[in-house]
Formats: C-alpha cells, sequence, structure tokens
C-alpha cells in the first residue's frame, strides 16, 4: 500500500485535529519509510555507507508528501512522527543485536564488527531507557531530545515544530544533555542516586 | 512546585552564570541539600566538555544504523557473493533456523517496475515448484518494506563459469586443473586467451556427467512448465562433490528487453543464447532453447573455447546465426567422435534439428559416458546442404520458406536405452506399410514421413515424442493414429484401415494452405504450412457414437449425460458431447479417421478467404447466425442445473442438431456447420503455454452455446483458444473428425 500526498495531508489534519488513532497511524507510515530507505541503501548500487538522518528524513518526507506543499502545521506532525519513526527503529535494531550477543549466537565473521555493533547497541539501550524516564518527568525536554537527536532537527526548527521559542529549546536541551548523562553515569555502577521520585 | 520542577529552574539560572558565582546562587536559591547536591551534579555534567548527543542518532550509532539495511525479514545479510541482472546475491544468515543462506535481492532501481516485480516473484514461484537435486531449492520469496528477496539454499562450492576460468588460466590462479600438461588445437579469433584445453578420457568423462546432470535438471524443469532462458556456466554451481546444481531460474532478463543497440559491455548471456532467443522473438522461445544453451556450455567445457563469439552483442548475434560453431574434435582431438556428435547435435540451430528434449541430450550423454552407441546421428548430406542453406539464408536474406517445406528431417535414432516407448502393433495387417512423422511440439507441423521397419508385431521402440504414425495398405487406404509417446510407455497401433471412399463419405476436401492467396496475412501465416486434408461437415452426433459404442472394438463407456446406455429420446441428431479426448480420438480411428489439428480446423472453418466468422467478417446478427448466447435466454441468464436431469433438459433446450436443416443458418464457407458456436470441439494440437507444451491439454475450437453473451468480443473464429484436459468431458464440448488427404506428404 502505499499513502503518498494527499493520503498523508489528509492523516496529518486528523492528527491535528486529534482524531484517535491518527497519530499511530501516522507513526505507523513514517515508520514503514524509514525503515524501507535505510534499508533499501543496502540494495543501491553503489551501496551508500552512512546514513544521514536528516537526508533520510527528508527521503521519507518527499516520498510521502511527493510534490505537494504541505502547510507548516502539517510539517509539524511529520516531524514529530519521523523523530519518533527513527528512533524506534534504532532502538528496535539495537534490541536485536544486543539480545543477539547475550544470546550467545555464533558468529564466523564480522567478530570485530559484531562487537562493535553490540556495543553501540547496548549504549544506546542505556540512553534510550534514561529518555523514557525524563520523559516521564520532563516530557518536552524528551520530545526535544527526540526531535534533535532522532529527528536531526536544527534548534529553530526544533523550535517551529514545538512553537515555542529557540531560547527555551536552547534551555531544555542544555538541561537534557547534562540530565541524561547524569543518568547514564550512574545508571550502571551503583543504585541509582539520581533516580527521580515523583513528590 | 515539584522537586524535580525546582531542580530544572535552579539549574537553568545556575547555568546561565558564571562558574563561580553558581555555588552562592544555589545557596541562596534553595535550603535543601539534597536538591543543591542534584543541582550541582548537573552542572559538573554540563561542564564535561564532550560531544555527548552533539551527533544526530543515526550518525552517533552509524553501526546500529547500517544493520538496518543489513537485515532483511528474519535473514541477516553478511556479505555479496554475486550480480546478476536483476540484484545482487548475498550470503546471509538465517536467524530463525540458524543456516546460511544465498539471498537475492531485486536491485533497487526495479523495484519502481511493477513487470520487473511480477517477474522476480512469478520466476520464484516457478522455481519454487522445482524439488530436484540438481536444482538449488527457494526457501521463500518475500517483500519488506518494498525489498523483494528470494531467499534459497546456499551452495558452497563454485560455479562452472570460475571453474572453467581457471581452467583458462592454470598459472593465475593456481587452480588443480586436470591434466593441462598438453595444449590441443590452435587459440581462434573467438579465444582471447591461449588456453591449455584438458585432455583425457577423465576430464571429458566429467564434462559428460556434469552436463547430463545439468540436462536432466532441465528436464524435470521443463515438465513443470520451467523454461529455464539463461542457462550459462556462471548459473551452475559445482558442489564440493562435484555435483551442478542449476541456479538462477528465468530471473535473468529476457532479450526482448535487452536491446541489441545496447552499447557498453557485452552481456554474458548472448554468448549462451539460442539462435531463435537472440532473435529476440522471445514467444517463439521454448525449452529447446535451453537445450541448445546447455550445448554452448558443453562446447565451451570440452574445449574451452566458446562456439560464437564476437567483441559486440551484434558480432555475437551475427555469429550464433549465420555460423556453424568448430567442430569440437578440431579443438580438442582427444574428443571422441560420439561426444562431437553429441555436442554439436545439441547446437543446431533449427530448434527442430537438436535433441527435442533435455532428456534426450541426457540419455546420449549416457550412452557415450557407458560406452554405448550414442543415438543421434552425425549429420548426413542432407543436413549438410541445408546447413549450408541455413547459412546462405541468413547471408543473402531469403525468406524462409525456400527451404522449410522440403527439408524438415525427422533424425534417426538408434534405439537402444531401455525406457524408451514401445510399439505395439500387432492388429495390422501383416500387409500394411508402417511410417512415423514426428510433430515438432512448437509448430505442430507433422515432419516428413519415416518408414518403420515392423516385423513380427513388435515391440518397436521409439524416442519419446508426439508422433502421427500411418498404416498404409494402398494409396487409397490408409489409417492415421497420433499418439504422444512417453517413457516406459507402450503404445498399441490397431486402427482399422478402411477405403478411402467410404471413410470421406460426408467429409469436404480442404486444399493445401499454400493455395490460400487472398487473405489477412495474419491466416496465411497461420495456414501456410498445412497440407491438404479432410475434414467432418458436421459434428459428431449422439447416434453416430452410439454405433461406435455398439462396435465390437467400443472401449468408452457411454457418456454419463445420457444417464443410460442409450441417448434420451429425440437426442439422436444433437450432437455428442461430455466425452474426454481418447474417448473422441478412438471413435475417429475407429472410422479411419483423426481428430483435426487446430490449424486444420480453423482453415476449414475460415476457408479461402480467412473470415473471422462463418458468414464473413462482420459480426453483426450473431446471435442469429451462430448457436450462442444461448443461456441468456433464461430469465436470469446463466444458472447451474440442479442435478442430472435437469442439465440434460438444459441441453437438449439449446444444443442444435449437428446439421443445419436450414441452407443459410449455421453454415460457413466451406459448408461446415456449427464452427462457431452450439458445441466446441476437439482437436489434437497440444496446448502450449509460455511456448511450453502441456502434453496432457489439448486446443478446443469453435465455441459453445453457453458462451456468455457479455464476452462477445472473444467470440470469433480467429479469437482466444480454449483447452482442455485430456480426461476432462464437459457438457458443451465435442468433435468432428478429419484425415490428411496427403499423408505420406514429402515421403
Amino acid at each position: 500500500m502505499k499513502t503518498t500526498g494527499e493520503g498523508v495531508t489528509t492523516l496529518l489534519l486528523a492528527v491535528h485535529q486529534g482524531r484517535p488513532g491518527a497519530a499511530d497511524e501516522l507513526l505507523a507510515l513514517v515508520y514503514a519509510e524509514l525503515h524501507g530507505i535505510a534499508r533499501k541503501k543496502m540494495t543501491q548500487v553503489p551501496r551508500s555507507d552512512t546514513l544521514q538522518p536528516t537526508a533520510l528524513v527528508l527521503e521519507a518526507y518527499l516520498r510521502l508528501f511527493g510534490k505537494t506543499n504541505p502547510t507548516w502545521a502539517n510539517r509539524r506532525h511529520f516531524f514529530f512522527a519521523a523523530a519518533r519513526a527513527m528512533h524506534d527503529i534504532l532502538v528496535e535494531q539495537a534490541r536485536r543485536h544486543a539480545s543477539r550477543k547475550r544470546g550467545g549466537n555464533r558468529e564466523r565473521i564480522d567478530l570485530d564488527e559484531g562487537a562493535i555493533v553490540a556495543s553501540q547497541s547496548e549504549e544506546l539501550l542505556a540512553l534510550n531507557e534514561a529518555i523514557e524516564r525524563l520523559e516521564a518527568i520532563h516530557p518536552r525536554v524528551a520530545k526535544i531530545v527526540m526531535l534533535r537527536f532522532f529527528g536531526g532537527l536544527k534548534h529553530d526548527e526544533v523550535a517551529r515544530t514545538l512553537e515555542t521559542s529557540s531560547a527555551t529549546v536552547r534551555r531544555d536541551w542544555t538541561f537534557a544533555k547534562a540530565w541524561l548523562r547524569d543518568a547514564l553515569g550512574e545508571v550502571p555502577k551503583h543504585p541509582d542516586p539520581g533516580k527521580p521520585r515523583k513528590t | 512546585m515539584t522537586e524535580e520542577e525546582r531542580i530544572r529552574s535552579l539549574f537553568d539560572e545556575a547555568v546561565a552564570l558564571p562558574e563561580d558565582e553558581r555555588e552562592e546562587f544555589l545557596s541562596r536559591g534553595s535550603d535543601d541539600e539534597r536538591v543543591r547536591d542534584r543541582v550541582r551534579r548537573l552542572l559538573r555534567r554540563h561542564d564535561d566538555k564532550d560531544d555527548f548527543l552533539s551527533q544526530p542518532a543515526v550518525e552517533k550509532y552509524a553501526r546500529v544504523a547500517k544493520a538496518i539495511g543489513a537485515e532483511v525479514g528474519e535473514f541477516r545479510i553478511l556479505e555479496e557473493i554475486g550480480r546478476g541482472g536483476m540484484g545482487i546475491v548475498y550470503l546471509a544468515q538465517d536467524t530463525v533456523l540458524d543456516r546460511r543462506v544465498a539471498l537475492k535481492i531485486l536491485a533497487q532501481h526495479l523495484v519502481a517496475s511493477d513487470r520487473a516485480i511480477g517477474r522476480f516473484r512469478q520466476e520464484a514461484k516457478a522455481a519454487a515448484r522445482l524439488s530436484h537435486p540438481g536444482i538449488v531449492p527457494i526457501y521463500r520469496y518475500d517483500e519488506e518494506s518494498g525489498v523483494h528477496f528470494i531467499a534459497m539454499e546456499y551452495v558452497e562450492g563454485v560455479t562452472l563459469s570460475e571453474r572453467l576460468e581457471s581452467l583458462r588460466h592454470p598459472r593465475l590462479e593456481g587452480s588443480s586443473a586436470p591434466d593441462t600438461s598438453t595444449a590441443v588445437g590452435e587459440a581462434t579469433e573467438s579465444e582471447p586467451d591461449r588456453a591449455s584445453v584438458p585432455v583425457g578420457r577423465e576430464y571429458l568423462q566429467d564434462c559428460g556427467r556434469l552436463i547430463a546432470a545439468v540436462a536432466d535438471a532441465l528436464e524435470y524443469a521443463h515438465r513443470h512448465g520451467v523454461i529455464h532462458r539463461d542457462v550459462k556456466p556462471s548459473n551452475i554451481l559445482v558442489d564440493p562433490a562435484g555435483r551442478p546444481r542449476l541456479t538462477d531460474f528465468g530471473i535473468a532478463k529476457l532479450p526482448a528487453e535487452e536491446p541489441l543497440t545496447q552499447t557498453g559491455d557485452v552481456p554474458g548471456t548472448y554468448l549462451y543464447m539460442s539462435p531463435e532467443q537472440a532473435a529476440a522473438t522471445h514467444t517463439k522461445v521454448d525449452h529447446r532453447s535451453d537445450i541448445f544453451s546447455l550445448g554452448v556450455v558443453l562446447y565451451e567445457a570440452l574445449t574451452l573455447t566458446r562456439p560464437f563469439g564476437g567483441s559486440t552483442p551484434q558480432q555475437i548475434v551475427h555469429s550464433l546465426q549465420t555460423q556453424e560453431p568448430r567442430k569440437v574434435r578440431s579443438l580438442n582431438q582427444s574428443i571422441d567422435r560420439d561426444l562431437e556428435t553429441i555436442c554439436h547435435k545439441a547446437l543446431e540451430k533449427r530448434p527442430v534439428d537438436r535433441y527435442q528434449t533435455a532428456a534426450h541430450f541426457a540419455a546420449d550423454l549416457q550412452c557415450y559416458l557407458r560406452g554405448d552407441p550414442i543415438l543421434a546421428h552425425p549429420p548426413g548430406l542432407a543436413r549438410k546442404a541445408r546447413q549450408f542453406l541455413y547459412t546462405r539464408r541468413h547471408a543473402i536474406a531469403i525468406g524462409g520458406t525456400l527451404i522449410a517445406g522440403s527439408l524438415v528431417g525427422v533424425y534417426a535414432y538408434r534405439y537402444l536405452t531401455d525406457d524408451r516407448p514401445r510399439l505395439i502393433t500387432g492388429e495390422l495387417p501383416e500387409s500394411a506399410e508402417v511410417f512415423a512423422r514426428q510433430i515438432d511440439l512448437g509448430t505442430g507441423l507433422a515432419g516428413k514421413p519415416q518408414r518403420l521397419g515392423l516385423a513380427g508385431g513388435g515391440p518397436y521402440r521409439m524416442p519419446p515424442g508426439y508422433y502421427r504414425f500411418i498404416a498404409r495398405l494402398s494409396e487409397t487406404q490408409y489409417c492415421e493414429m497420433t499418439r504422444f509417446l512417453d517413457r516406459d510407455q507402450a503404445v498399441r497401433l490397431d486402427a482399422p484401415i478402411r477405403p478411402l471412399k467410404e471413410v470421406t463419405i460426408d467429409m469436404v476436401l480442404i486444399p493445401s494452405g499454400a493455395e490460400i492467396r487472398n487473405a489477412p496475412q495474419e491466416y496465411m501465416d497461420r495456414v501456410r504450412g498445412l497440407e491438404a486434408f479432410w475434414i467432418d461437415r458436421t459434428e459428431v452426433s449422439n447416434a453416430e457414437y452410439l454405433k461406435f459404442l455398439r462396435s465390437e472394438s467400443s472401449p468408452p463407456k457411454a457418456p454419463p449425460l445420457w444417464g443410460g446406455s442409450t441417448y434420451p429420446p429425440g437426442w439422436a441428431d444433437l450432437p455428442i458431447v461430455g466425452i474426454t479426448y481418447y474417448e473422441a480420438q478412438a471413435y475417429a480411428e475407429w472410422l479411419g479417421k483423426r481428430l483435426p489439428r487446430s490449424r486444420e480446423w480453423e482453415r476449414a472453418a475460415r476457408g479461402p478467404h480467412g473470415w473471422r466468422f462463418p458468414w464473413g467478417d462482420d459480426p453483426k446478427d450473431l446471435e442469429e447466425k451462430a448457436n450462442v448466447f444461448r443461456d441468456t435466454i433464461l430469465p436470469n441468464a446463466w444458472r447451474p442445473p440442479l442435478d442430472e436431469q435437469d442439465l440434460r433438459n438444459y441441453f437438449h433446450k439449446f444444443v442444435l442438431p449437428v446439421s443445419s436443416e436450414e441452407p443459410d443458418k449455421y453454415v460457413g464457407p466451406e459448408m461446415l456447420s456449427h464452427t462457431l458456436g452450439n458445441v466446441a470441439e476437439w482437436t489434437e494440437s497440444i496446448r502450449h503455454s509460455s511456448s511450453i507444451p502441456m502434453i496432457g491439454r489439448r486446443i478446443v475450437r469453435g465455441d459453445t452455446w453457453s458462451r456468455y453473451a457479455g464476452e462477445r468480443s472473444k467470440l470469433s473464429l480467429s479469437g482466444p483458444k480454449m483447452h482442455q484436459d485430456v480426461e476432462g468431458a464437459a457438457i458443451g464440448l465435442g468433435f468432428r473428425c478429419a484425415k490428411s488427404a496427403d499423408v505420406l506428404s514429402g515421403y
């Protein structure tokens, strides 16, 4: 099934109007696009070795919208979905690799590569856990992490997407980095003193 | 304000301050030591100037991201192992079943083409039907997020192409090429390097075994309706035990899609293409094209030289179509004559001159390997003359008709292998001469009559194939029997031989196709090769069929539609229906006739001018002039019959007597009744599906009273043809008979 142009715009409108389930639909759609694009790099000749997040998001965007020029409101929803989708894809992939390592699946070739992928995967999963905790306490901050880190958006784009000021985004981002580093730094070693408590 | 919110707000303010002012600010800002401590820690984290989160996730975790593409379904891509026209083949790990697979992924630029996807899928399906030790099995075809892939068994080993290459360059490869010490033959123009041709019986026998095994696999595929179309060394994997495995089924490009004018690299495929395939009229390409390609592979294996060459596709195709390859023995003297004969037989330009099945090819190679005499004969004088003409024809570009008629050859076999079909002729009179004409499965034309020296009533062995047998007492007394001979089968030839005069009452004599002059080209092309024949004016009636059932030689049972041992009252003149092909054929032979070929039927129905309808070319008043669309008389169009009796009522109501009483109605140009409409009719022509003969199906001509009026546009004498399983009886299907007038044409 291919949903392009108007279909997506309609869906975005539905998200905008808060139709139940629309956001999930959009996410699924963008997820499929991004995943497909990332995966197709394998079958391209010559194969491209690096994936540029913005390029990826842009490609998904173009594929979904074609030549239509959606309103900014629509683009916002798209960027959210794209960032979220990118996050899901990466985390999912990391889970597979981490579990593979734990599962002791024998690797006959690419041992080094496998080890690197596995260690990156574990790191990403730890970061993800931290982001989830951050989200529980500071949802807006977590959103910014999502847009910047996974969506590859710049500060001003994040600001427009969230309909807030650049300064706010900057402040949130600064805080997010410190908070996440703190959370990460402590997690593996001792019982977490920085573990948030709700009052 | 929650504790976390206080922490956040303190952090925001503190972080904006110079470092030395922060502590003082904190002590003013909160009296909770825990909160202050937490903010201090966050500030310290902030001051660790590193690149935390400075890169987007996809870049930071590039290795993880890269692995996204390396997962296709449950398969993890490990490395690239090959490239073909339609995609890349990877070695991959099946993470569920924990085994290696070869994963073929449709190239990205083809994903936009529905046609390419369609073919990728269809061919995967075709190959998935095949289960043979000589064919690489397909595990799964699927599509995920736009990636189309085929997972198949990973065969360790090398391709035959790599193996031949290592024989060509033994020093470069440092390979274990067998017995390459003596160079035999000279390098030819098509031979880029001076190759050391391996000699020695062992090597040649290895080649023979290998190709025979591939031929077995091809035979299996052909029998399952699959033509490979791209048989070449790089598609033959040789496993560590030396067994060949055929792969890449039909996935390669069709020649029609790869124009000859294309510049750039010579596609390897042209080097192994059959002449008919290279002619880019791929509709005419049948399984014998694969036999040719395998012949090229054998040639190359034996001599390390390709039979046809050139530096551009055009040159290769030219060489392919006009040049006879050098004899293999001139390139490698250690090859025996039999092996040479086999190899060149597979390389015949015309499909009809090659081995007709891959099984024949394999069988002859087995004969060679066992040291038995082979079945194929080296070309005789006539064949050599024709080869000359063939070459000339292309050279001077005259039409094909000059040669086609006179030199169709049924090549002789020495009948040796035990599983060849047997002919039993005990019932025929001693004085009868028996001839066989092999029917070309491609064109449907009967080949030159070959007299069989029968003695003592058989068994007499024949190579498998489709034949018309003729038992002849005199020019005016003969019978014909059309049979498909399969391996391990016994076929009895026992039709009565009746005088022509008696047989041809109520038949119309149709002159040969060559006499048609003023007709549409499409029609002229279809009837051109026809010899003169007789054909029944009418469809066979129930009364006539009952006579046959009551005769001594009656094997078949009464048609179920009768509901008893005779037909229902009032049905005598209605056409017989609901009988199988074999029953119709038995009836025809009992009368000294046979069933018509599809094109004979068409010629008789369309007449000398090739009309599209029995009355001309105008479909107007179709319902008036032909017995069709009768079901529309029912209020609710067609309804399924309720029971047997209902079915009979139904039939009686709509089907007309075989002989029309009204002179202008239902009669065509050659005075045949009910060609279009009433009941459809069996023919002896084998149905082809994508150029593959479906031995168990016959073409059915005409059309039925029950044809749905909505399909009006399909209804004409030249329209699409129906077909039916030989064992399948149908209520709308009867037949009429034919008989050759020039039965030993060309003898």
